[in-house]
């Protein structure tokens, strides 16, 4: 029995010297040279391959990002449709594309991208009036075709509807080609782009607004003959989405290397980048650009601890998250001196609703105390500890271009900013009475200052108010606005007024009050909630109108103001910035006082990247990641 | 026989439609569709919003979405356009990532159960030393262990602190860069070359079993047979110019199986220690031994195979969670199977895929049990399939 044992132990041991010995072997290298046959090209390659760029600081290599979710699509037309229209569709593939004019970060200034000089005025022909682009010579596509003017129309003929004989893409690129403003777009020679509008358009359309000077230019000779065969399809769009972009010439910094799903996404900078090696200032910062990195790489990670571990291993640079990084992380990475963490401000905030067609919160007296009430700096700065900043007005204070300090500090202090508790009590109570509201027990405050509660108040109608209800997010999906529900819910306590907090699942809330009825007109059946927006474009504010026109399409609090309709008629007609910006201040002003939202606070963008490399700046509205990571300029560090 | 198959088939089938059925009503009680995703963007119109919802058949009334759902699913085998990942079908979308938690699991719950049942039914046979109370300890801490802070653990230590595995994902990026092949094609490559060689192996042990009658030539053949088996294996990825790729999706396998075997692991070792137990003192175990029986004979033969009983089924049904294990270790190791998958199905509403992922569960679950009852009657001959 023992020998038989002893055998057997020795079989076995045998058997895993074997296995480790033969694993070895395969891990090595094999005679028919696997490396020879990796380094062969998945995707079509330029013909000439691209330098190796040196940037300022040396050679950067591989620029490596790391994603949370998958590059989805290497097709341009998908990646701003709907359902693919991510942001990690979009770090990928934002940077291959160009337009002719765009926004320049960090100064979020508009100006010429690809196009020969200054966006000049339409100007009338007949009924229609006249816009005139010219492209700047000598640009090429990543293969060496010439961009012409051709390939915007192009762009433009495929958006459109089928009507007009394009296929009829939806989501963002309605926008760029609104067809109800949007009369035609033609080439009249390579260079010059002449779009026919209805009627003038303002800047919201014909300037750093979302129009056709913006819209992705996308290869005419690489997709017409994919376009044309989709069109003779039953359903074109969902033909050419399902199309492969893998081979698509690009026009940006980076062109398209390679994809693996569920694992990483790749590309190479493009030789016939159409600002390589120019000369950019934006909000003060100067920096020539690249690429300089030698290749680009989209990791994707399933959370982030095991993101964060690579980051500090030196796998990825930068981790790329729209929502940015969890503060738990923080410290974690101040502690690395091989890496760096940034907070920025967001393009977006976080606000109490009222419902403006049901009573009390209909009236502004009601309102107003309610908001008194709320002391935003105890609320980010104790029960928030800190992780949350102030609001008082729409517009971010990251917004440089935009945002006007000494109108905004006047709102703040119109909106009782900076006030004590028992200042703000006594304003409250204060609106109450003149509002003629009266209380089945009022709260009092004493010569002291003492403060006692009130309860059962009663509504100017004589009626007392039930209890309403102010619906949030769960702490789970959002403690912070949680949180703020909570408080207010306390404060309107104390005041008599009866407010609940009821935390909801996030899906539940937005089918609350989203909900629509049969002719599409928001039901508003619900008395106040917190919410966030982001606030799309940063060079062209127009989300005010999306939110609190009285036709505006995310208005589903019922405000109708009429002098608010006509300042943003104005900010949408204006033919200048100055108008626009005025326009917009007077939209602003009008929020604070009719309170459709509150503005309560926001949290910044935290993020991390390595000290490997290098940015020419890193405070910029909603960080690194709002630019993509910026490929085309990011250098190796000192 | 063929009438217990066909009744159980029969059996599955109906389940299988109430089953999918409960899983899409409940999935559309989630409040929200994929055009809620819009809600966000300031610049896009309600009216796109529609647009998108008519597009997508959301703006139907739910019957009639139901109808239209499960004729496509069981006479057409069509499971839909994933919305997320439009115009991709589901299927597709499905066929990359189910291969990717198949393998994950299923190594790791053979890696547990080999494990598991050789160290309980040692540690029941030498009960009493120090080392069944070392393992009982470890057991119980993998067994009760809070596992997404486990998997961190092990992520830190064996990918960051020793550097032995990468920190998670499935390839690695640098390697795959331009490679001739795709990672799925190779991942699926080495799953057929473990499934051939495992039916190789199953047969040649079957023949063996006949041709061999004593036990000591028997274990000597299978073993050689083994080691033949995977020689056979790793010569055939030796010479193959896809060695160092394949290699790659091994090396990123290993930590989230030793990972996640391990919880398994201490389940397993608890149960089969337990039943080991329970078997040994029954009266045929006593009749065996008096009958002079060698003790391996006794351990292996008549008390590990009657213990075997509930640990097979448990392993069986394991299968049922593998969506639901997934999600965690998917999350932690960046593993793109069908946990994460679902995961992000759901967040965007995007109904048909979560709808698909879960149908795969079902039916997992539904063949589980089918083998569970099989093995049942292989493992016990007192029990027949009737």
């Amino acid at each position: 029995m023992a020998m038989m044992s002893a055998t057997t132990r020795w079989l076995r041991l045998g058997a895993l010297f074997a296995v480790v010995a033969m694993l070895v072997t395969a891990c090595g290298p094999s005679g028919t040279s696997p490396s020879a046959v990796a380094s062969a090209p998945a995707s079509q390659a330029p013909t000439s391959e691209p330098p190796a760029s040196e940037g300022p600081t040396g050679d950067l290599g591989t620029y490596k990002l790391g994603i949370f979710q998958d590059v989805e699509t290497d097709n341009q037309w998908a990646s701003a449709d709907t359902s693919q229209n991510t942001v990690w569709n979009a770090y990928f593939l934002s940077p291959m594309t160009g337009s002719l004019y765009g926004t320049f970060m960090p100064g979020i200034e508009f100006g010429p991208v690809m196009a020969d000089g200054d966006l000049q005025p339409t100007v009338a022909e007949g009924d229609k009036w006249i816009g005139t682009m010219k492209l700047r010579s000598g640009m090429l596509w990543s293969d060496g075709e010439p961009v012409t003017a051709a390939d915007v129309a192009f762009t433009w003929h495929t958006v459109v509807s089928k009507d007009k004989g394009g296929v009829e893409l939806l989501g963002p690129w309605q926008d760029f080609a609104d067809e109800d403003v949007v009369d035609n777009v033609e080439a009249t020679d390579d260079l010059t782009v002449k779009v026919t509008y209805n009627s003038q358009p303002g800047l919201a359309v014909w300037g750093p607004g979302t129009g056709v000077p913006q819209i992705p230019i996308m290869p005419e000779h690489y997709w017409k003959d994919i376009v044309a065969d989709a069109l003779t399809q039953d359903d074109p769009r969902t033909v050419l989405l399902a199309a492969s972009g893998a081979e698509a010439p690009s026009l940006g910094a980076t062109m398209f290397k390679d994809r693996q799903a569920g694992s990483f996404a790749a590309s190479d900078p493009n030789p016939n980048y159409y600002d390589k090696g120019a000369e950019i200032t934006s909000g003060g910062v100067t920096w020539t650009e690249g690429p300089y990195a030698t290749a680009f790489q989209y990791t994707l990670y399933g959370g982030q601890d095991a993101a964060v571990l690579a980051l500090a291993n030196g796998e990825v640079d930068l981790l790329l998250n729209p929502l940015g990084m969890q503060r738990g992380f923080q410290d974690q990475v101040k502690e690395n001196k091989d890496l760096t963490a940034i907070v920025n401000p967001t393009n977006g905030f976080r606000f109490l609703a009222f419902n403006h067609s049901r009573a009390p919160m209909s009236d502004h007296y009601f309102r107003d105390a309610l908001t008194a009430l709320i002391d935003k700096e105890f609320l980010t700065g104790n029960l928030l500890q800190g992780v949350a900043f102030p609001l008082y007005v729409i517009l971010p204070e990251g917004n440089v271009n935009w945002y006007n300090k000494e109108v905004a500090d006047q709102l703040a202090t119109e909106g009782y900013a900076g006030l004590d508790t028992a200042t703000r009590r006594k304003t409250a109570l204060d609106l109450l009475t003149e509002g003629k509201y009266t209380w089945e027990t009022a709260p009092t405050i004493d010569a002291d200052g003492n403060f006692t509660p009130g309860s059962g108040i009663i509504g100017p109608d004589g009626k007392k108010i039930g209890t309403l209800r102010l619906i949030s997010p769960t702490a789970s999906y959002d403690p912070l606005r949680a949180t703020a529900a909570a408080y207010i819910a306390g404060v309107a306590q104390d005041m008599g007024i009866d407010v609940v907090a009821v935390p909801t699942d996030f899906g539940k809330i937005i089918d609350i009050v989203f909900a629509t009825n049969d002719k599409n007109e928001y039901t508003a059946d619900y008395d106040m909630f917190i919410l966030g927006y982001s606030l799309g474009s940063a060079a062209f504010p127009t989300f005010h109108c999306s939110f609190y026109c009285t036709t505006g399409d995310s208005n589903n609090t019922k405000y109708s103001s009429a002098a608010f309709d006509a300042a943003a008629d104005t900010f949408n007609k204006a033919q200048t910035i100055e108008e626009a910006y005025n326009a917009m201040w007077e939209m602003e002003k009008l929020i604070a006082k009719d309170k459709p939202h509150v503005p309560l606070f926001d949290t910044g963008i935290l993020e991390f990247y390595s000290n490997r490399v290098a940015y020419p700046f890193t405070d910029t509205l909603s960080g690194l990641q709002f630019i993509n990571g910026n490929p085309s300029a990011v250098t190796a560090a000192k | 026989m063929l009438k217990f198959f066909i009744g159980r088939l029969v059996q599955m089938v109906i389940l299988f439609v109430v089953f999918l059925s409960i899983v899409w009503l409940l999935l559309q009680l989630m409040p929200g569709d994929i055009s809620d995703t819009l809600i966000g963007n300031p610049d896009i119109p309600m009216s796109v919003r529609l647009e998108l919802k008519a597009r997508l058949g959301l703006d139907q009334p739910l019957l009639q979405q139901y109808i239209t759902y499960i004729t496509n699913f069981f006479f057409r085998f069509d499971m839909g356009v994933s919305f997320s990942r439009f115009p991709k079908d589901v299927s597709a979308v499905l066929l990359e990532a189910l291969p990717r938690t198949l393998v994950l699991f299923l190594s790791s719950t053979l890696f547990a159960f080999w494990l598991g049942f050789k160290t309980g039914k040692l540690i029941a046979w030498r009960r009493g030393g120090r080392s069944e109370q070392f393992l009982i300890v470890s057991g119980v801490f993998l067994q009760t262990v809070f596992y997404p802070w486990f998997a961190i653990v092990m992520l830190w230590l064996f990918g960051f602190v020793f550097g032995w595995f990468p920190i998670g994902r499935f390839i690695t990026a640098e390697l795959w860069l331009g490679a001739p092949f795709e990672a799925n094609d190779i991942f699926g490559r080495l799953i057929w070359t473990v499934v051939i060689a495992s039916v190789a192996y199953g047969i040649a042990r079957i023949v063996i079993g006949r041709v061999a009658k004593d036990l000591v030539t028997r274990e000597r053949l299978a073993m050689l047979l083994g080691l033949l088996v995977v020689a056979a294996v790793v010569g055939y990825w030796a010479v193959n110019p896809a060695a160092k790729f394949a290699w790659d999706i091994v090396h990123h396998t290993i930590l989230p199986v030793i990972t996640l075997g391990l919880v398994a692991f201490g389940a397993i070792m608890l149960l089969t220690r337990a039943s080991m137990l329970e078997t040994l003192g029954e009266d045929y175990i006593l009749t065996a031994r008096a009958k002079g029986l060698p003790d391996n004979v006794i351990r292996d033969r008549h008390a590990a195979r009657n213990a075997m009983l509930p640990v097979a089924t448990s392993l069986v049904l394991a299968l049922s969670f593998v969506i639901g294990g997934g999600i965690v270790t998917e999350t932690i190791f960046s593993w793109p199977g069908m946990g994460l998958l679902f995961l992000q199905a759901i967040n965007v509403s995007d109904i048909p895929l979560a709808v698909g992922a879960l149908a795969i569960t079902g039916v997992l679950a539904l063949v589980g049990h089918l083998v569970a009852d099989v093995l049942y009657a292989v493992l016990d001959p007192r029990i027949r399939i009737a």
